[in-house]
């Protein structure tokens, strides 16, 4: 299976270049996805602890927020 | 008022072709030029050089089969500010992410934690939380999901290749949600190129960019 594509356009000489993305850009980009992932995780347990202390439901929450 | 004359649907006017430091030192009322620098029209009006105003196309293409698109040597001199259309963008692989916007530099993208970035957006089905990020490698402009999301962006960049500080504005929708995100570059770096990407999404599956230069007079 190949890497994804990095495609680079210089404007000033009209060119295009691609090239696989290497194992450690590829690597890097997949750990700031499961960093991401883990502070929305943290962000959503805190959020439904929160919920659960004042007693209220998530679509009340929502309400009281002015969201959906 | 009658025409003086008409030239043939196949004729040619060529103004005289000129950079906007040769300009013709003793023009005449309604000449036109040409300026290569700045890739315009001029226009004398008698006591001044008009040129045009308003938003100038510099360039565009096509996202589909790369992860990364990198555009180079777009930010120049000729405008402070510029603005980015993405339309239409779609990753390969389900799931939502964050689409990211990197500064060049010298064919290089910069990813020191120096993109400053906060969103205020909603679901169309659900609420979603505001989110921000004070030491990113890049700058998160907006949602992206899987095929068929149709992720549109528009970016406001504010003076990349001056030596200031390097702002955005985006204002995004895509199938789930819609909001802004806003944010800086916090150093004076000067950039003369972008990078669009989607950490963790493999390649686009679709979707267009055009940049334009905002003129500076």
């Amino acid at each position: 299976m190949t890497n994804p594509i990095v495609s680079t356009y210089n404007h000033a000489t009209g060119q295009t270049t691609e090239r696989e993305m290497t194992d450690s850009e590829l690597q890097a980009q997949q750990a700031k996805v499961v960093q991401r992932t883990q502070a929305q995780a943290v962000k959503a347990t805190a959020r439904q602890a929160l919920l659960e202390k004042l007693g209220i439901t998530e679509e009340e929450a929502q309400l009281l927020l002015g969201g959906n | 008022m009658a025409f003086s004359s008409v030239i043939g649907a196949s004729s040619v006017i060529k103004p005289g072709v000129v950079t906007s430091s040769t300009r013709p030192s003793a023009p005449f009322v309604g000449q036109l030029v040409y300026e290569t620098d700045t890739s315009r029209l001029a226009a004398y009006n008698g006591s001044a050089w008009v040129t045009q105003n308003g938003l100038q196309y510099i360039t565009g293409g096509t996202l589909s089969g790369t992860a990364t698109r990198n555009v180079d040597s777009v930010f120049t001199s000729t405008y402070s500010n510029y603005l980015l259309m993405i339309n239409n963008a779609s990753v390969t692989t389900a799931g939502a992410y964050l689409f990211e916007l990197g500064m060049r530099t010298g064919g290089t993208t910069n990813t020191a934690t120096n993109y400053k970035w906060a969103s205020i957006l909603n679901g169309y089905t659900s609420s979603v939380s505001p989110a921000a990020n004070t030491a990113d490698d890049a700058f998160g402009v907006g949602g992206i999901s899987g095929a068929n999301s149709a992720a549109s962006f528009v970016i406001q960049i504010g003076s990349p290749q001056l030596t200031a500080l390097t702002t955005f504005h985006s204002a995004y929708n895509y199938s789930e949600n819609a909001g802004v995100y806003m944010g800086y570059f916090n150093a004076t770096t000067s950039f003369d190129g972008f990078s669009i990407f989607v950490s963790g999404a493999g390649n686009f599956d679709d979707g267009t960019y055009k940049l334009y230069g905002y003129s500076n007079s």
